[in-house]
Formats: C-alpha cells, sequence, structure tokens
C-alpha cells in the first residue's frame, strides 16, 4: 500500500531535495550572499569601468575615500583602492579554489591508491602521509616556495602541495569504507572487475565526500594563499592579490590603516562566505538535517513537558486490588517531522502492580521504545509528551526536576538495549556502580559486592577495574541491571534488554531478571518485538500497533487466544521450534509511520477481517468478558 | 599503557628522519646556484669554488643529507652561511620564544575554544548558541595576520594601553624577575591571542559538535535514568567524553600556530624561529631552514604525541595508532 | 547421490597476524576464524548454517562465494578446486554461486537507482542483449514480489521488506545454482520475515535452487532446510538431517543452544 503513495517522489532524484531544502537554510543562504558580495565583482572585473589597479600616480598617493574617481580612495602609490580590492579578490579567488582542485585531486588519487592496491601501496602512502603531516603545513608550504622562489603560481602550487596529505587521509578513510561495503561485494558476485567497480561503485560514493572537503577547505586554502602573499613570497608586485595588498598595507598602519585593513576585512567577508556555505553543503547532504534546526528542536520538548492532561479513562474504572504501582493515562507522545510534529504513540492507558511482569510488544517503529523512555519522562530531544503517568500515586508530569531524578534510579529503572554504547564507554565499572550507589545521597540498597553477585559476576576478575568495551555482551549487560538495582527499585523498565544478545545468553539474562524480579518483588516491564520470548517471562502482554495498546491480556490467554487481528497475525508469523510444518500467516504491508493518514482503524489496511464501519472512526480499547482489553470492533472470539 | 608510549616514541624516530629527507630534496630543488645566491654577483670565482665545497655543493643531494645526519646525531647542525654561526646556536637561542608564543596561543585557543563550544552545546539556549556559532565562524575564517594588525591598531596605536612590537622593553631598567616576567607577559599577549582566536575557532566549532554528539549518546541516557545529578553528568560524563574527542584537535592545532608563529613573530617582531626561517629563506641558508624546520616539526610531532597520550589516557579504547 | 554443487573440503581461515613491513606497526594476535570445515552442498540442498555470533558462519558463507580467499583447503565447484576454474568455468561459478547479505539497505548501491543495479548484474554475468535482459528483469520482479514501478527508486527509497526483496531478485538473475543467504531475515519484523521465508520456500521449489541458508534463529533454519550445521568456535561440531540434529542432538553445545530459544507452549 505504501507503493502507491510514494512512487512520484521516487522520479525526482537526488538533488531536487537538497535544493529545495536550501531555500529554508539560512545559513547556507547567508553565505551565498556575502559570497556574491564578493565573487560577483571579482569576475566581472574586466568589464567593471574601474580604472587600471597598477597605475600608479604619486601626486594622488593616500587621497581620502570619496575622492573623485577613487571611491575608496588611494593607496601609498597613487592606484585606486577599490579597483585593487575587486582584482586582488579576483586573484585571492581563483588561486585559493585552483590550488583545493589540485590538493584534492592529486589526494584523491592517492587516497584511492591506498585503500585499493594493497597493503604494500598502502603502507608506502600512509607512511608518505604521515611525514608529511608531521610538519607544520605552513612550513611546508613555506619551503616549497623557498624551493620553487616567489611567485603567486608558486604559493598556490606549494599550498597545494602541503595539503596533498590532508585530502589523501581523507578520503582513504572514506575508500576503505566503502570498499567494506555489501553492496561492493555485491559487484563483485556480478563479476565485474574492479575499473568497472570503481567507476560505477565507488567514484559515485566517494564524490559526495570530495565535495563537502572542498568546500571545507577552499576557507583555508585561501587564507592560506594569501598568507604567503603577506609575507612576500606570493604575488609579486606590480601584481596583487589581497594577501600582498595586506602586506604592503602594513607599513602604513598607523597612519593610514584602510590600505591594510580593507584588503583583510573583503578576505574575512570571502572566506566567511565559503565556510557558510560548505555548512550548508553539509546539512543538505545528510539526510537526516531538518529544516527545523536541532536547537529549536531542543525547545519543544521542555515546553510541552508541562502540559499536564489529566483526564481519566472511563472504560478502565474496574481497578485491580489496591492502589496500581504505575499508572499511566492519555499518554501522548509527539515526534519533530519535517513539517511539525507527528503523533508516535497516542491515548496509552496502563496500570501496573506491584512485582506484576509486563511485556510491550509489537513491529519496530510502533511507539514501544517512545512509550517505555515516557514513563521515565526520559524522552530524546525533538519529542514532546503529554498525559498522565503516576508512580505510587505521584504524578511524574508535575515533579520538578530534583524529585524526578530521585524517582529515577530509586524507584524506577532502565535497563537499556544495547549495554555497549549505554554504559559509559570513558569510565569504569566500579566508577559507574559507585557513583550510581551515591547519586541519591542515601545509603544504597546493597553494596557493591552484594550487587555484583546478585547479577552473578562475582567470578569475573578485576571486574570493578574494568572498562566496559573489556567486557562480554552479557557481562555487559548484567553490569547495566546492577546499575538499575542498585536502589532496589520497584519497577524494572527493560527496553529490548535482549535482543542484542546471543540465545544462550539471552536465556540466562531472562533467567536473571525473573529471579530478580520474583524474590524481590519487583515489577517489570519488558519491552520486545520477539513474543515467543515474552511468554517466557511475562505475566502479562500489551500489544501495541502504530502508537496504540490494542490488546491487553495475561499471556496464557493471549497465547491461546489472541481477540486482536493484529495479535493474531503476529503470532501465526512467529515461527516455532519443532513446527517446521506451521504455516506462517503472513501479514502482507507494513505498519503506518508515524503522522501517517489512516483513517478509522489504524490496522485497517493489513486487517483480515477488515469491514467498511472500521474505516469510519478508531475504536476504543474495551474491556471484554474475560479481563482483558481489546482495540477492535470485531475481535476474535474463543474458536473462531 | 607504558608500550603504548614506548611504541610511540620510537616511532618518532623515522618520523623525523623522513621530515629530515624531504626538507633535504625540496631544498634541493632550489634553481640556481646556492654559492651565488649567497655571495652575490661580484664574488670572485676562487671564494665561490671555496663556498660550494664548503656546502658540499659538488655531491649529490641525498649524500649531503647522510653527511648533514652524520652531524645532526653528533648535535652539529652545521653552519648558517647567512649568519656565520653554528645553526644549532641559533635556532635554540630562537626556539625558547616560539614555543612560549605557541604555547600561550594554544593554551589560550583550548580554554576558549573549549568554553565556546560547551556553552553552546550545554546552554539549551538559542541565543547562547547562535552567539557562538556566530564567533566560532568568524575565529575559522580569520586571517590570524590581519587579526594582529588589528590588534596593534586598536591596543597598541589607539588605546596604547599594550607594547606593538619585541619580546621585552629594550630600556627596561633594573630587570628584576617579577618585573621581567611581567613585561614579556604584556609584549606576549597580543600575539598569542592573534593565534589563539583562531585556534579557538576550530576547536570550539569540534566542541560544540562533539558536546552535542554525546549529549545525544546512549551512555548520557541512562546516566540521567540513574539519577545522577545533572551537574554529574555535565562536568563528569559529558566533559570526559568531549575532552576525548577534541584531544586530537588541538593536536592538529599546534601545527597552525607553531606555523603561524611565522607571520605573527613577522607582525609583532617577535625574536622567534618562524622570523628566523623567513630570513633564512630570503638568504637561501639552507642549513639555516633544514634546522629551523626540523626543530620545529620535532615540536609539533612531540605536542601530537602529548595529546594522544592525552586522549589514550581519556579513552582506553582508542587503539595504539 | 550426485555430486554437490559445492564443496568445501579442509576451509580454513585466520585473520590479522601478517608481518607488517614498515617496522613497530601494530601486528593484530591471528585469529582463526575458520579451521578445517568440511561441508557438502547438493544440488537442490538446503543446508542451514546455525551458530552465535563470531562462530565464522558469515567467513564460511565468504569464501564459498568466492568472496574472500581461504587460507587453507579448497572450495569445489562441481568437483573442481575453484581456483583451477579455466575462464568458461569460472563463469558459470560465477553465475552459479549468489549471495544475499543481511542487510539489503547496504547491499544495493546507495546512489544508483535498483534498475542500473539489477541491469548491471546481469550484463556482468550473461551476455544477453538488453531487450532480453528487460525481460528477464521484469519475470524475475514479479517472482520475487518486486513491483517493477520501485525500480525508479534508490535503495533508502524502500522500507526494509522490499529492499530485502531486490536482494533477493538480484540474487536470482543470472539463474543459480546455489544461493547463500546470511541472514537474510534477522533485521525484519515478523510479518516480514514470513513474507521472506515464504518467497525462499516458493522460489526454491520452482527453481530447484540448492541454499547455504544462515541464521542465528533455530526456528526459521528449521523451517526451510533439511539439512544443519551447528557451528561453533569456528567448526562445524554438529551436522545432519534436521530431524537428527534438532530431535536427537549428540553434540551438547547443539543442546544448550536449543535449549536456550524460547517457546510459546509452556
Ligand atoms: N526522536 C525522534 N524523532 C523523530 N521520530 C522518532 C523519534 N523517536 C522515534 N521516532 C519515530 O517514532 C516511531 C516509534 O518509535 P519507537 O518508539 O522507537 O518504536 P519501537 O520501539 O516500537 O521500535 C518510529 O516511527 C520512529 O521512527
Ligand atoms: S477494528 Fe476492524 S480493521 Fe481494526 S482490527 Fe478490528 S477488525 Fe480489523
Ligand atoms: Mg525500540
Amino acid at each position: 500500500m505504501s507503493t502507491d503513495g510514494s512512487s512520484a517522489a521516487g522520479g525526482s532524484g537526488r538533488l531536487a531535495g537538497p535544493l529545495g531544502r536550501l531555500r529554508r537554510h539560512p545559513g547556507a543562504l547567508a553565505g551565498l550572499g556575502l559570497l556574491a558580495l564578493v565573487l560577483v565583482p571579482a569576475v566581472a572585473a574586466p568589464v567593471l569601468a574601474l580604472p587600471d589597479p597598477a597605475l600608479t600616480a604619486p601626486a594622488q598617493r593616500m587621497l581620502p575615500p570619496l575622492s573623485a574617481g577613487h571611491v575608496l580612495g588611494t593607496d601609498h602609490l597613487g592606484r585606486d583602492l577599490l579597483s585593487r580590492l575587486v582584482w586582488g579578490a579576483r586573484a585571492s579567488i581563483a588561486v585559493g579554489a585552483l590550488a583545493t582542485l589540485i590538493a584534492a585531486l592529486a589526494g584523491a588519487v592517492l587516497g584511492l591508491a591506498a585503500a585499493w592496491l594493497g597493503r604494500l601501496v598502502d603502507g608506502l602512502v600512509m607512511r608518505g602521509v604521515d611525514v608529511l603531516m608531521a610538519f607544520p603545513y605552513l612550513l611546508l608550504a613555506l619551503a616549497i616556495v623557498a624551493a620553487l622562489g616567489p611567485g603567486l603560481a608558486n604559493a598556490m602550487l606549494a599550498i597545494a602541495v602541503a595539503n596533498v596529505p590532508f585530502f589523501a587521509r581523507a578520503v582513504r578513510g572514506a575508500a576503505l569504507d566503502i570498499r567494506h561495503q555489501d553492496y561492493i561485494a555485491a559487484a563483485r558476485l556480478a563479476g565485474h572487475g574492479e575499473p568497472a567497480i570503481l567507476a560505477r561503485e565507488v567514484l559515485p560514493n566517494l564524490a559526495p565526500t570530495l565535495l563537502l572537503l572542498m568546500t571545507t577547505t577552499l576557507g583555508w586554502m585561501v587564507l592560506e594563499t594569501a598568507g604567503l602573499s603577506f609575507l612576500g613570497l606570493g604575488a609579486q608586485p606590480p601584481a596583487a592579490d589581497l594577501g600582498s595588498m595586506l602586506g604592503e598595507g602594513r607599513e602604513f598602519l598607523t597612519t593610514y590603516p584602510r590600505v591594510a585593513v580593507l584588503p583583510g576585512l573583503v578576505i574575512l567577508v570571502l572566506v566567511v562566505g565559503i565556510n557558510l556555505v560548505g555548512d550548508g553543503l553539509r546539512d543538505l547532504l545528510d539526510p537526516r538535517w531538518s529544516p527545523a534546526g536541532s536547537s529549536a528542536q531542543r525547545q519543544g520538548a521542555k515546553a510541552d513537558a508541562r502540559r499536564v492532561a489529566v483526564g481519566g479513562d472511563a472504560g478502565d474504572a474496574e481497578q485491580p486490588d489496591g492502589l496500581p504501582l504505575l499508572s499511566v493515562r492519555g499518554l501522548d507522545v509527539d515526534v519533530t517531522g519535517p513539517a511539525g510534529p507527528l503523533s508516535a504513540v497516542a491515548g496509552v492507558d496502563v496500570d501496573l502492580r506491584r512485582g506484576e511482569r509486563v511485556a510491550l510488544v509489537g513491529e519496530s517503529g510502533c511507539g514501544k521504545t517512545l512509550t517505555a523512555l515516557a514513563l521515565l519522562r526520559l524522552l530524546p530531544a525533538g519529542t514532546a509528551q503529554r498525559g498522565s503517568v503516576r508512580h505510587d500515586g505521584t504524578e511524574l508530569m508535575a515533579l520538578d526536576d530534583t524529585a524526578l531524578r530521585h524517582l529515577r534510579g530509586r524507584r524506577l529503572a532502565y535497563v537499556p538495549q544495547e549495554p555497549l554504547t549505554a554504559l559509559d564507554p570513558l569510565f569504569r565499572v566500579g566508577f559507574q556502580i559507585g557513583e550510581t550507589r551515591r547519586a541519591h545521597g542515601t545509603e544504597s540498597a546493597y553494596a557493591t559486592a552484594a550487587l555484583v553477585r546478585m547479577v552473578g559476576l562475582s567470578a569475573v576478575p578485576d571486574l570493578l577495574r574494568r572498562f566496559p568495551h573489556e567486557l562480554s555482551g552479557g557481562q555487559r549487560q548484567r553490569v547495566a541491571i546492577a546499575l538499575a538495582l542498585a536502589h532496589g527499585p520497584d519497577l524494572l523498565i527493560a527496553d529490548e534488554a535482549t535482543t542484542a544478545l546471543d540465545v544462550t545468553v539471552q536465556r540466562e539474562i531472562l533467567a536473571l531478571l525473573r529471579r530478580l524480579c520474583d524474590e524481590q518483588g519487583r515489577a517489570l516491564l519488558f519491552v520486545s518485538h520477539d513474543l515467543a520470548l515474552v511468554a517466557a517471562l511475562c505475566e502479562r502482554v500489551l500489544v501495541m500497533y502504530a502508537g496504540r495498546i490494542v490488546e491487553d491480556a495475561a499471556a496464557s490467554d493471549l497465547l491461546r487466544q489472541p481477540a486482536h487481528p493484529y495479535t493474531a497475525a503476529l503470532l501465526g508469523a512467529t515461527p516455532e521450534l519443532g513446527q517446521p510444518q506451521k504455516t506462517l500467516s503472513v501479514l502482507a504491508g507494513e505498519p503506518p509511520a508515524p503522522g501517517a493518514r489512516v483513517s478509522g482503524c489504524r490496522f485497517a489496511p493489513r486487517c483480515p477481517r477488515v469491514q467498511p464501519v472500521c474505516r469510519s472512526a478508531e475504536p476504543e480499547l474495551v474491556r471484554t468478558g474475560d479481563g482483558r482489553r481489546v482495540r477492535c470492533r470485531f475481535p476474535l472470539e474463543d474458536g473462531a | 599503557m607504558g608500550g603504548y608510549v614506548v611504541r610511540r616514541l620510537l616511532l618518532l624516530v623515522p618520523v623525523l628522519l623522513g621530515v629530515s629527507l624531504v626538507v633535504f630534496a625540496v631544498m634541493a630543488l632550489v634553481p640556481g646556484d646556492p654559492a651565488l645566491a649567497i655571495l652575490g654577483p661580484y664574488a670572485t670565482p676562487e671564494r665561490l669554488a671555496e663556498l660550494r665545497a664548503e656546502l658540499a655543493l659538488d655531491q649529490p643531494w641525498w649524500r649531503r643529507w647522510l653527511g648533514w645526519l652524520a652531524g645532526v646525531l653528533k648535535g652539529d647542525m652545521g653552519r648558517s652561511v647567512s649568519l656565520e654561526r653554528p645553526v644549532a646556536d641559533a635556532v635554540l637561542e630562537r626556539l625558547g620564544p616560539t614555543l612560549l608564543l605557541a604555547a600561550a596561543a594554544l593554551m589560550l585557543g583550548a580554554v576558549l575554544g573549549l568554553a565556546a563550544g560547551l556553552l553552546a552545546a550545554f546552554r539549551h539556549n538559542l541565543v547562547t548558541d547562535r552567539l557562538v556559532t556566530l564567533s566560532v565562524l568568524l575565529g575559522i575564517s580569520l586571517p590570524p595576520f590581519w587579526l594582529g594588525l588589528l590588534l596593534i591598531l586598536l591596543f597598541a596605536v589607539w588605546l596604547g594601553w599594550l607594547p606593538a612590537s619585541g619580546m621585552v622593553t629594550p630600556w627596561l631598567t633594573e630587570p628584576g624577575a617579577a618585573l621581567l616576567t611581567a613585561d614579556v607577559l604584556r609584549h606576549l599577549l597580543l600575539p598569542s591571542l592573534s593565534l589563539a582566536l583562531v585556534a579557538a575557532g576550530v576547536i570550539g566549532r569540534i566542541g560544540r559538535g562533539a558536546a552535542l554528539e554525546v549529549l545525544a549518546a546512549d551512555h548520557i541516557r541512562l546516566c540521567r535514568a540513574r539519577g545522577l545529578t545533572q551537574r554529574r553528568i555535565l562536568l563528569v560524563h559529558a566533559l570526559k567524553g568531549v575532552l576525548a574527542r577534541v584531544m586530537p584537535v588541538i593536536g592538529l592545532q599546534a601545527g597552525f600556530v607553531l606555523g603561524g608563529a611565522v607571520y605573527i613573530e613577522t607582525i609583532f617582531q617577535w625574536p622567534g624561529l618562524g622570523r628566523l626561517l623567513v630570513d633564512a629563506i630570503a638568504a637561501r641558508d639552507l642549513l639555516l631552514v633544514q634546522g629551523g624546520v626540523l626543530v620545529l616539526a620535532a615540536a609539533y610531532v612531540l605536542v601530537n604525541l602529548a595529546t594522544d597520550l592525552a586522549q589514550h589516557a581519556l579513552d582506553r579504547r582508542t587503539a595504539a595508532a | 547421490m550426485s555430486a554437490p554443487v559445492l564443496r568445501l573440503a579442509g576451509v580454513a581461515k585466520r585473520y590479522g597476524g601478517a608481518r607488517c613491513w614498515w617496522p613497530l606497526g601494530q601486528r593484530a594476535a591471528a585469529t582463526t576464524a575458520l579451521a578445517a570445515v568440511d561441508l557438502d552442498i547438493r544440488p537442490g540442498d538446503a543446508v542451514g548454517l546455525v551458530g552465535e555470533s563470531g562462530s565464522g558462519k558469515t567467513t564460511l558463507a565468504r569464501i564459498a562465494a568466492g568472496l574472500l580467499s581461504a587460507s587453507d583447503g579448497s572450495v569445489q565447484w562441481y568437483g573442481r578446486d575453484v581456483r583451477g576454474l579455466d575462464a568458461a568455468d569460472r563463469a558459470a561459478y560465477r553465475r552459479g554461486v549468489q549471495y544475499v547479505f543481511q542487510n539489503p539497505q547496504t547491499a544495493l548501491n546507495p546512489r544508483r537507482r535498483l534498475a542500473a543495479i539489477l541491469d548491471d548484474t546481469l550484463r556482468g554475468l550473461t551476455s544477453l542483449d538488453p531487450a532480453q535482459r528487460r525481460e528477464r528483469i521484469r519475470r524475475v520482479a514479479a517472482q520475487t514480489g518486486v513491483d517493477t514501478a520501485l525500480l525508479g527508486r534508490f535503495a533508502h527509497q524502500l522500507s526494509g521488506g522490499q529492499a530485502q526483496r531486490v536482494a533477493i531478485a538480484r540474487a536470482l538473475l543470472g539463474e543459480p545454482r546455489l544461493v547463500i543467504l546470511d541472514e537474510p531475515v534477522s533485521a525484519l519484523d515478523v510479518s516480514l520475515q514470513a513474507q521472506i521465508l515464504e518467497l525462499l520456500g516458493e522460489l526454491r521449489a520452482r527453481h530447484g535452487l540448492a541454499y547455504l541458508f544462515i541464521s542465528h534463529d533455530l526456528a526459521v533454519v528449521e523451517r526451510l532446510c533439511e539439512h544443519i550445521c551447528v557451528m561453533h568456535q569456528g567448526r562445524i561440531v554438529e551436522a545432519g538431517a534436521r530431524e537428527v540434529v534438532l530431535g536427537e542432538p549428540r553434540e551438547g553445545y547443539t543442546r544448550r543452544l536449543l535449549d536456550a530459544v524460547p517457546r510459546m507452549q509452556t
């Protein structure tokens, strides 16, 4: 179903996007403006009615600005300053651009050779690059100019050569990256030779990187060539570029400052323009960039988080025994789309009892992670949450930062998906456990040794002195669990906590989580995409689809007889060990993205039981006879 | 860690050998006769021949390089023809002021740059972020030599607060240690600032990006989930992450600062190696150029080694390169 | 019994450990990714390769496909070592063994349109003329459930399921005898996984393909393959018919693996 909706977008290609977005990038636009300010006169210099920049007139030396015939006045030899600035800018731009081009081409060839021609070539090129990069690059350029003799062309060449190693190294890195991509292997499998692979697979992917490197270094190159000219090693009189004008003007700095200040100002405007355009290009070539602006996104989260919509759900009036441990009402989460907020999670109403193990399942992208983070008020920048989250009667949305901080870690704990990135890679395990234990002023519930024992890491030698990368995946996850347990929380929220692990390790971690919850009466919210896994661990299952809870039932009931067609489809599509003959039910299509317009039931486009009425309005999450809740007009019945 | 340091130190040897080889090869390309260039057109043939023999110009350049290398190992960098004194003496005499200038500029630049970058990223405030981004952009776009001139104009010529040139006031009577230090610092301020503002631009730019990246990382979220204070998250976890990322950039900026010293020493009449080099190039004093460049390159390589070691200490995942 | 399409005889692979000509360069300790692996794949067989991450599955697969060279042992295409093949046989081997990668998005060049990628593949493997190539692409796309309207797009404009279908189509274009599937469904959700598994079953029946199917998920392998090899630390520790390996495992490691699989029936 997504095929018809967006096939038109495919034809418009890749460039139309960036160019279209350019209009919404103020930095790049400003850069283009500044660049035009210098570039247009410089390019048009021959046709402009300017006096000869080299024409000396000793009688007219140091005329002030706005003199007759000399808008900006004259210099110490009576030459027209404006004309010299325009021609000087022309020389500086040409020299900077040429130097960049030469350095980029030579660097690209060297870098590509290093990446592609095997270890010997790689070693030779890279050792050469190491040696050349051991020079402060201006010194290398100086030595080259010293060898070639002063002159603008020589200065340009020197700057270019001094920058070749930089390009070679960057291009090699990018090319090595490409080399290990699967599409290169696929091209080999298609029987193509190296030249064809380089031409068709590598160069098109290298080109944007190279272009970006060139725009981001162009500014430097202009500055550096101007620098050599400033020292008298570049443009030789009577020819002039901006750098040599600055150098000449230096003598009159105290008496006629404008002669030296103006060329510098032109360089500054030019280079600022180049850098702004380069930054813009980088953003526009990055598919993740959005014109909304990263800072603006960060603002949104804070402002919206305060809005609390308290409105209990009538359908859920019959509370289970006593006050629930966690009570969620009307939880919405919005994410930032290209054109404003999109609803990713909507209307989540859930109660969790003490000691209960509950699973949250669904396909990826249906909002499980956002929901889990919202329960801790830990949503990332660019998202906003509304609704009510009560822990033990305390409204989280009304807490200030300090109270919230003490609640997290002490009562609510979080176990991340990928412990390699979730533990701070720069601190030892012992440090991270220690600071967590001390985070809330009071003694932590468990001593370090007890924690280590509890998560089964006592046998790891020197555990506390190790860095996370010195542990295996399973050990890291155990450390993350120890951090979560430090203050004896009454709810653990684990987001895909075993997804990154091998099955045998996964089994151990599941057993650990189960034991920790059983023995210590802790509740668990276990987020997963794997129904089989969840069935082994949890008592109750919440099924999520497109940001909505669609079914809430005891695990055994749900497995025996799913009520929502989506749950049934998920179960039917899961292969089971020992039942190779089971026909997998094939659920066509894919879940809608946040903000996708689906009228009525969000599952209707994929639902095998869909009726016309389903598309008219979204069904409510209603409680059925056997204590489940289902969001469907035509739920499956027992025996259906 | 110990083994890493030793390996990195050993690696210096081939790199410095390569550096000297490159300088020698480049200088050997100088067109024309260096002896003639040094002595001028009115030199007698006997004197020319004598100088050529002294400079060993009758031998291929790589033979000269080997000979020079043998000398360096014995602490002899040859004799400067333009200064008529041993290269080693001249270079060492000028090395101190250059290192002082470069170190001051690099430290100032690192502090300013890091502060700006962290401020922009940590303060979730549009105005601060925009301001810092703008100043960082100006920093990386400023020609340092022009900045130097502007600073002279403002602080030395118009306001008259600081000296415009030199390293010490020549007529300083009774230069007690404290007085002398204060005087040198006053002279140091403008030249080091000219270099530092540009270096700060680059460091601030990278630092801001690094800080944003770190703040969005999974482990910072886990820090918040663990209930750590915001202060601790920023000043312990985020800061260390940013430092580890920015360290190599600080090392690279040492290259800019040491190279940029050439302009700045020229503008501020700072008695350092950079100015010596410019003069040596003008005088075609091959051995002096060779010695000066080698010493500066060695300083640069050492600074880079130091920042690499610092990075390795901050982040133990970094492989020994 | 028919001769194997592909036979691995004593294939071993060691990474790193080579001496570096540059003094003081890092010398990584050698790791043995594969230790003397023997494996036969007969025409039409579906061989499943299971094992945990790092056990050497992908290394073995890449060697079988000729993407990586073995440190030891030989790969034989219909009984002949692939290193000694003449040009014609080499082309037949190239056409005959294809590969489907785990992540379809990285297996398709991001800067080329899908139609161009498929056309290039056919040009490299066959000498068909453009009209014949178009026809073949149309046919294979239909078989793999790829809407031809999608072929004007770039890979990043597809969803994961669509991209994996295109990647499978790419592998089938040259009419291979053996398709190596390296975790082709691991990045997909169960609903998409079911779609792709069904497609793979269908294609195999239709073309008489042999599969070398790699997965860490025993239930998935069990569905698709009659033969199963269990890998552990660079070795095949147990191999045989599906019913035997999964029903009456001899090796302790296989049993541990089986025990760890979560089951819905409790
Ligand atoms: N910070 C964000 N900005 C924009 N979109 C987001 C953000 N976080 C998540 N999303 C989108 O919201 C939807 C739900 O995401 P998530 O909760 O991570 O799903 P799950 O955990 O179920 O896989 C996805 O489509 C995802 O792309
Ligand atoms: S409401 Fe209708 S479309 Fe939605 S899940 Fe139920 S039957 Fe299917
Ligand atoms: Mg998730």
